[in-house]
């Protein structure tokens, strides 16, 4: 089984974990996922979020779906769809239903500073005065318990001591991590690792030039000859959004008008001392967005909205994933172009992929506006379902039922809540564009869902929806329609996943001219 | 948006840029595929930075500790980074104030400080900058590969103003003070571009400057020296690289065509002024080209006096001649300038002779700079300071451990950081003395009662001796350890008056730790290690470092295993100890002052184990110092601890446990030891080396009972599986208490073991007054160290007659009686009923005392079998197989070593079961009568639990409904065996006394008295028990403590 690796660093790694975790439900990436959060601030809003989604998404992806589903409707039984959405299953450990750890615990005090973490106080004098050169007063006594605060400098000793004193543990997350990456070395499977940061912060551009050689040190040290197969690339974030100014209570602070000139020297330094990765993607926005209302310098309370760049950065890592062999020596550079954010701009690897990532983003947020507006109350409603007959056909008749999954349901439907609201302020910035991905103000629809269900998107050709009003009826035809045969067992839960959305793609394909 | 404003196209992908000059346009909807990473740089410098206003020169967005000279680098060398002009400035300023040193005649105010990163002592911060600094691959290997350990840091009135660079020459301090009398300096007070102010002020002097850098920039052009040093820029792969000193030669070339002067400086050239050399500087800091020496005057580097002192010639280089040792007589330049083996050699090398009736002369050769330098140097009377009038004595000085850990190897080796804790002892003598002081990377002393205390992550070279104001070199002779090349799990049985250890080899593999099939489970014997350097009593040595079995009763290590066996001690916190500058020593103490098993502190012995409160540091004390041995010895053996095992009495509850495992897991960050973080109960441990080790096999009906010195832990075993474990506080202590408190026993006991042939004469130095507990128990261990154990158990039992024998057996009867009716009890609640044969091990250090008991196996069966058939009567007996396990006191250590496949046993039916997992611990209540509680009653402590507890025992039943207690002293008292002992302890009349009912009563209370949180909740029977041994001894209620 080929497993991918991404490791996300701080706030702004745990956004496009989000952004790649969302996209992998809509059936973006092929392969297994293996993640890790790494965030001294072990209590950050994002990461907590991030935290939650896989915790969902995993319940998710463990409803079996119909293996080689066919339509017995016909005389010669026609091939249906694989399943496609929730199929990658992240942190899996392997046939169970168990999940590895995919948070970093940070094994230090939250009150720990700087100068505890080098022991600068033990340290020799000559030491000392060399740290000096370095080191103002005030990185010494920065509390590093709400992340590294805009200083790499300091964040890039502590991050990789500190990961290095949990990566050798193999009940932590990071060591599961590694113990998952050394067994694909040691069977000479192809090991893809794959890192969200931005380097404008503290965190992410600390961890960014940790990670290969924590990994490759890592599995140096257990004496295989393989690791020069492991291939890393990374997404680094420059700015795209702002924050309000702030004091930080103690110690130093982010300082988000600094943000470009601190992108510009972390940049300028990669240009002349290798990061250690193959592909280097680089992605930013030229207006910054203010995505948290209030200034934090982390913890809780740092709960920045979504933002279309982690999607982009997210489709980095995917187009990493898809990428043929490629020489360990190889260093490149990737950015994307274009003046909108749409279909056509958001970057894939060939015309043909660009459909393929529109006709599942389109399929799995009209799956998700569907079940969440309209039908999670309904199928919770055992008298509505055994009238449906999609659900005597699937389900009745072959001995399955929908009424004790509700816990399933529950959290299928805050996965498309929270999938939706994600969207939603991924095109906040995007407001204004005149050929938007989507549309933005439909995915929030209060009393109006049922006629917005065909209208979400646009078609490829830019034309109109075919079925602008009546799309919910379509979907319930295409479902009512659905009695497949399948190898294997299901899942009612995964069978009913499977179902709907199924009838909405080949909705989807019909109403935005996607085939 | 700058490109906004401009009516340019906007690039949603891209942060605000200020061009894309340079940046070839991505096809829309794809990634851009083939440009080369060091394209990164362009982009960067197309960024629009047009809205920072802070000061960039503190840019600390480079994510490495040598952000500062990287940045410098960065910025220095191009134009169009946002800290250019900030950094030339300073960058200028720090050469500057270097070229004008001596004609602004400030020369005497600065002074370099050299530093090689390499041989400064291992620590968290010299290794982030060693581990992290900048790499640069290519076919050649680490393009940077040694240039980033050697530094010279520049100071001036010794504020620290920068330091040398293999990037940019030099480059200046983030942070600053003020420098007081020089004038180029910023309006934030940094140092700054001096052309500026000299244009002004003094256009000599800007003359100077030119000069300076027109012999600089000659000295950079073309000099290959510099060209390695600094090396090339990393470039795409297809271009040619750029040599840095390229870039520092147009940066010093642009500086020079800068300075437009306008007098002065034709007039200078030929004047005997004498210019600053470029390199006077700049030199130290790298490698110096070959052909340069740093010794004008070899004489220089010896002291100017021969001081006496006593050493221990095994132990040190000393000069000896005419019977007399002298301090080697190397001044601190030398002992720096020389590594350690080439002052070995330079000691080895040393002659002394006499010239004449008054002179000394003494030479020797040292290697230096890849050549040999003759130091030679005649000292008379006036300059040999001798101790022959006892005028100077010489310090004590002791190290430990008595070896060192070779630094060779080490990198590389897939094995955990070396042995990083080496200590030293001084202590006063006499005034005049001869004063030691550690010559290395010595944390500041830890001083007490006239000694002082050092620690060091490094070996050091030796020590400074100083008297009268002159000084000479003790340069110690060091016994060698090769680097770790195998790991060792360990296994640590902490009690609370023993801790013993053990280890087996094991192998890493996947990240889990596998054990070697050919390693056995061995113990870990410590040694002292103290290494005396001067003179010392071993022993009282030995106890200022680590208090290691101080009485001399088991100094030497023994192939029986007890050597592994240690007191369990704590060193007594010292006062205001954290305030100690640079704070090596925690406040608890490293170095060992005290041993819980002397008066004071009193409750020590409770801290190591049951004290709640977080904040107890006493464990962690112990810890440390426990870890700091082990590691020592495992050094020893040229072996890493990879992990440490441990286990917890079973009747901890869950916040002692989490306690005790947070105690052990933070020994990482303390000593650098990874403890195992899912420790497992005493009571599964010792039943997995009774399984692994003696045979117990898991589908019998086994017992074990681990008899500690303050606890007992019992485990049940049958059908395969643990079914159950209780811990009870009765155990040796009571024993130990009585040896304390009878001084019959005290006197019988030195006049025995004192005479032959047990012959322990340091016993009998004692009087009996002074044989407390401690003792008692090192002269046992020192009988079974010399295998005479069992011949001292026959005297025991030769002299059974005796009274003060009996006593104590007696009582050891009674106790060994009471847990056996307490096993059989829960035998009957776990109603092992399958085979009617029952096997008893008595384990730990308490056990061992069933072999002191006559018929021992005959009084444990029938006390077994009362308890279980109970008072309801009716079963038959079972047979009973009771013995003492072979493995006294090592059963935990052994039994968290055991591999889990040992555990298994097939149950025909092609299955493996019986892996000992671990059941929940429980409290039986064992005794009926307690209002809401049954004999089988299982007792919590929730809070219900501990208000329904609290109503039982304000209202105690009477004695005669006590069913449990009554059928054990009817049984002890009806025995055959145990009858004449009941009679001679007076059971029977002390429990019907009204005196017993109210040691009862009290007790009971006492254990609640605690509160919900603390309170003590133990099974009804044992606190019975505890109440009627308290009666016969007249005893105090802290008894069992």
């Amino acid at each position: 089984m080929v497993k991918n690796y991404i490791i996300a660093i701080g706030g702004s790694g745990s956004r496009c974990l989000a952004a790649t975790v969302y996209l992998s439900a809509a059936g973006l990436f092929d392969n297994h996922l293996h993640v890790t959060i790494i965030d001294p601030d072990q209590t950050n809003g994002n990461a907590e979020q991030t935290r939650k989604l896989i915790s969902s998404y995993h319940a998710l992806n463990l409803c079996e779906q119909p293996a080689r589903p066919r339509d017995r409707r016909f005389f010669a039984r026609r091939s249906l769809a694989d399943p496609a959405i929730f199929r990658p299953s992240i942190n899996r450990k392997g046939e169970t239903g168990d999940q590895y750890g995919y948070f970093w615990q940070d094994p230090n005090s939250p009150d720990r500073t700087f100068g505890d973490s080098v022991e600068f106080v033990n340290a020799p004098k000559p030491i000392k005065n060399f740290a000096k050169l370095f080191y103002e007063r005030e990185d010494l006594e920065m509390p590093l318990g709400k992340g590294y605060r805009g200083r790499p400098n300091v964040g890039a000793v502590t991050l990789i001591s500190d990961l290095r004193r949990t990566v050798g543990n193999p009940h932590s997350a990071l060591g599961q991590m590694m113990g998952s990456i050394r067994a694909d070395v040691q069977a000479e499977r192809p090991v893809r690792v794959f890192v969200y940061g931005s380097v404008f912060g503290g965190t992410g551009a600390a961890g960014i030039p940790s990670v290969p050689r924590l990994a490759q040190d890592s599995i140096a040290e257990s004496n295989t000859t393989h690791h020069e197969k492991m291939r890393f690339g990374v997404a680094m974030l420059t700015p795209y959004f702002t924050f309000p100014a702030g004091t930080a209570v103690a110690g130093p602070a982010p300082n988000s008008s600094l943000q470009q000139v601190a992108t510009q020297a972390a940049l300028l330094h990669y240009g002349h001392n290798d990061p250690g990765y193959q592909h280097v993607y680089v992605i930013g926005a030229p207006e910054m967005a203010p995505t948290n209302k209030n200034y934090s310098i982390g913890g809780e309370s740092q709960e920045n909205d979504p933002h279309y760049v982690e999607m982009v950065a997210s489709m980095g890592a995917r187009d990493f994933f898809m990428k043929g062999e490629f020489s360990r020596n190889q260093r490149f550079m990737h950015y994307v172009d274009g003046d909108h954010v749409g279909w056509r701009t958001l970057p894939c690897q060939s015309e043909q992929d660009q459909k393929e990532v529109k006709r599942k983003v389109v399929a799995f947020a009209t799956f998700c506006f569907v079940y969440k507006h309209l039908l999670h109350d309904a199928v919770s409603d055992g008298d509505w379902l055994r009238r449906q007959a999609w659900y005597a056909d699937n389900f009745i008749r072959r001995g399955y039922t929908l009424e004790t999954s509700t816990d399933a349901l529950n959290s299928l439907n805050q996965f498309c809540d929270g999938f939706l609201r994600w969207l939603e302020k991924v095109g906040a910035p995007l407001a204004e564009d005149s050929k938007p991905l989507f549309n933005w103000s439909a995915l929030a629809p209060g009393q109006r869902a049922e006629t917005l269900t065909g209208q979400l998107s646009a078609t490829l050709s830019s034309g109109d929806p075919k079925y602008p009003k009546t799309g919910y009826g379509h979907i319930m035809d295409r479902l009512s329609r659905l009695t497949p045969t399948y190898d294997g067992d299901v899942s009612p839960m995964g069978l009913f996943i499977y179902l709907l959305y199924q009838a909405v793609g080949e909705f989807c394909d019909d109403n935005y001219a996607l085939d | 948006m700058a490109e906004k404003e401009a009516g340019k196209r906007i690039h949603k992908f891209f942060s605000p840029l200020r061009t894309r000059d340079g940046l070839a346009n991505a096809e829309g909807g794809r990634w851009k595929e083939d440009v080369n990473l060091s394209h990164i740089a362009t982009l960067a410098k197309n960024l629009d930075t047009s809205r920072a206003t802070s000061r960039q020169d503190k840019l600390h967005s480079v994510p490495s500790p040598w952000a500062r000279a990287l940045l410098f680098e960065s910025a220095l060398y191009d134009p169009g980074h946002p800290a250019h002009t900030e950094v030339t400035d300073q960058w200028r300023g720090l050469l500057g104030l270097l070229a004008l040193a001596d004609a602004l005649q400030l020369s005497e105010r600065i002074r370099v400080e050299n530093v090689d990163l390499d041989s400064q002592p291992q620590g968290e911060l010299r290794d982030a900058f060693i581990s992290l600094r900048p790499r640069h691959f290519s076919e050649q290997g680490d393009l940077e590969d040694g240039r980033w350990a050697r530094f010279g840091m520049i100071f001036f009135d010794d504020i620290l103003v920068g330091s040398s660079s293999p990037r940019t020459i030099v480059f200046t301090s983030i942070s600053h003070e003020k420098l007081r009398g020089i004038a180029f300096l910023s309006k934030e007070g940094r140092l700054d571009d001096p052309t500026k102010y000299l244009r002004q002020q003094s256009p000599e002097l800007l003359g100077i400057l030119r000069t300076w850098l027109d012999e600089l920039i000659a000295k950079v052009d073309g000099n290959d020296a510099i060209n390695r040093w600094m090396g090339v820029r990393p470039a795409d792969p297809n271009a040619n690289p750029v040599s840095r000193s390229s870039r520092v030669l147009i940066a010093l070339q642009r500086w020079r065509d800068s300075i437009q002067v306008e007098s002065g400086i034709e007039t200078l050239k030929g004047e005997s002024w004498r210019l600053p050399e470029p390199w006077s500087i700049i030199e130290k800091a790298i490698d110096l080209p070959a052909g340069l020496s740093m010794i004008h005057n070899p004489q220089a580097y010896l002291e100017r006096a021969l001081i006496e002192v006593t050493v221990a010639p095994d132990a040190v280089y000393a000069v000896l001649i005419e019977g007399r040792h002298y301090l080697l007589p190397f001044t601190k330049g030398l002992v720096d300038l020389l590594t350690y083996d080439q002052l070995v050699e330079a000691a080895q090398r040393s002659r002394i002779t006499r010239t004449d009736s008054e002179t000394l002369s003494f030479q020797t050769e040292a290697q230096c700079l890849g050549r040999m330098v003759r130091l030679e140097r005649p000292y008379k009377k006036n300059e040999i300071i001798s101790n022959a009038d006892g005028a100077h004595p010489t310090q004590r000085l002791a190290m430990w451990p008595d070896f060192v850990v070779d630094a060779e190897g080490h990198e590389g080796a897939n094995l955990p950081r070396c042995f990083d804790s080496y200590f030293f002892y001084t202590s006063d003598v006499a005034a005049g003395q001869v004063v030691f002081s550690p010559v290395g990377d010595v944390a500041p002393p830890r001083s007490f009662d006239e000694s002082n205390w050092y620690v060091s992550r490094v070996p050091i070279k030796g020590f400074v001796g100083a008297v009268e104001g002159k000084s000479g070199f003790l340069l110690i002779r060091r016994t060698r350890r090769k680097a770790p090349t195998k790991l060792w799990k360990v296994g640590v049985d902490f009690g609370s008056t023993h801790t013993s250890a053990f280890y087996t080899e094991v192998h890493e593999r996947d990240g889990q730790l596998q054990r070697d099939p050919h390693s056995s489970i061995r113990p870990l014997a410590i040694n002292p290690r103290v290494k005396i350097l001067t003179h010392c009593d071993q022993f009282q040595i030995m106890e200022n470092f680590f208090l290691w079995n101080p009485d001399g009763l088991t100094q030497s290590t023994v192939a029986s295993g007890s050597g592994s066996v240690i007191l369990t001690q704590l060193a007594l916190p010292m006062k205001h100890s954290e305030k100690s500058e640079g704070g090596w020593l925690p406040r608890e103490g490293q170095v060992y002052l005290a041993s819980i098993l002397v008066s004071w502190p009193e409750y020590l012995q409770f801290d190591l184990k049951w004290n709640r409160d977080t904040k107890d540091y006493s464990t962690r004390a112990f810890l440390r110092s426990l870890m700091t041995l082990l590691k020592a010895e495992a050094a020893s053996g040229e072996a890493s601890i990879a992990q440490v095992s441990h286990s917890y009495p079973s009747s901890f509850p869950k916040d002692l446990q989490a306690k005790h495992t947070g105690e052990w897991t933070s020994m990482i960050s303390s000593v650098g030891v990874r403890a195992d973080g899912k420790p497992l109960t005493e009571a599964v441990a010792v039943c997995r080396q009774l399984r692994a080790e003696q045979n117990a096999y898991p589908a019998s009906n086994v017992i074990a009972l681990d008899i500690g010195g303050s606890t007992t832990d019992l485990a049940l075993w049958a059908d395969r599986s643990l079914k159950i474990q209780e811990s009870v506080k009765m155990a040796a202590g009571m024993l130990s208490r009585y040896i304390e408190l009878n001084q019959g026993f005290r006197s019988w006991f030195i006049q025995r073991a004192s005479d032959v042939p047990f012959e322990l004469t340091r016993l009998s130095l004692l009087t009996p007054e002074r044989v407390n507990r401690r003792v008692f128990h090192s002269a046992l261990n020192r009988l079974t160290q010399l295998n005479l154990i069992d011949s001292f158990i026959e005297v025991v039992q030769a002299d059974k007659s005796v009274p003060a024998v009996k006593g104590f057996l007696s009582y050891t009867i009674f106790l060994f009686s009471a847990l056996s009716y307490f096993a059989g009890l829960i035998a009957r609640r776990a109603q092992m009923e399958t085979i009617d044969q029952y096997y008893l091990f008595f384990c730990g250090r308490g056990g061992q005392f069933f072999r002191w008991i006559p018929k021992a196996e005959k009084i444990v069966e029938e006390a077994f079998n009362a308890g279980r058939v109970g008072p309801g009567a009716g079963k038959r007996p079972s047979n009973v197989v009771s013995t003492a396990s072979k493995y006294p006191k090592q059963e935990a250590g052994r039994g968290l070593l055991v591999d889990y496949h040992q555990l298994t046993v097939d149950d025909g039916r092609g299955r493996t079961t019986g892996a000992l997992d671990e059941p929940n611990e429980t409290v039986t209540a064992a005794e009926e009568g307690y209002l809401g509680f049954r004999w089988n009653s299982e007792l919590t402590s929730d809070a219900d639990t501990y208000q329904k507890l609290k109503r039982a025992v304000e209202r105690p039943p009477k004695i005669e409904h006590l069913k449990e207690m009554n059928c054990f002293v009817k049984s002890f008292c009806d025995s055959t065996c145990t009858s004449d002992i009941a009679k001679n302890l007076g059971v029977s009349i002390s429990f019907q006394s009204a005196q017993y009912r109210d040691v009862l009563h009290e007790r009971l209370l006492d254990n609640l008295a605690d509160g919900s949180d603390r309170a003590l909740i133990e099974p009804f029977f044992i606190t019975e028990v505890k109440a009627l041994v308290q009666v016969l001894f007249k005893a105090s209620l802290d008894f069992f403590d």
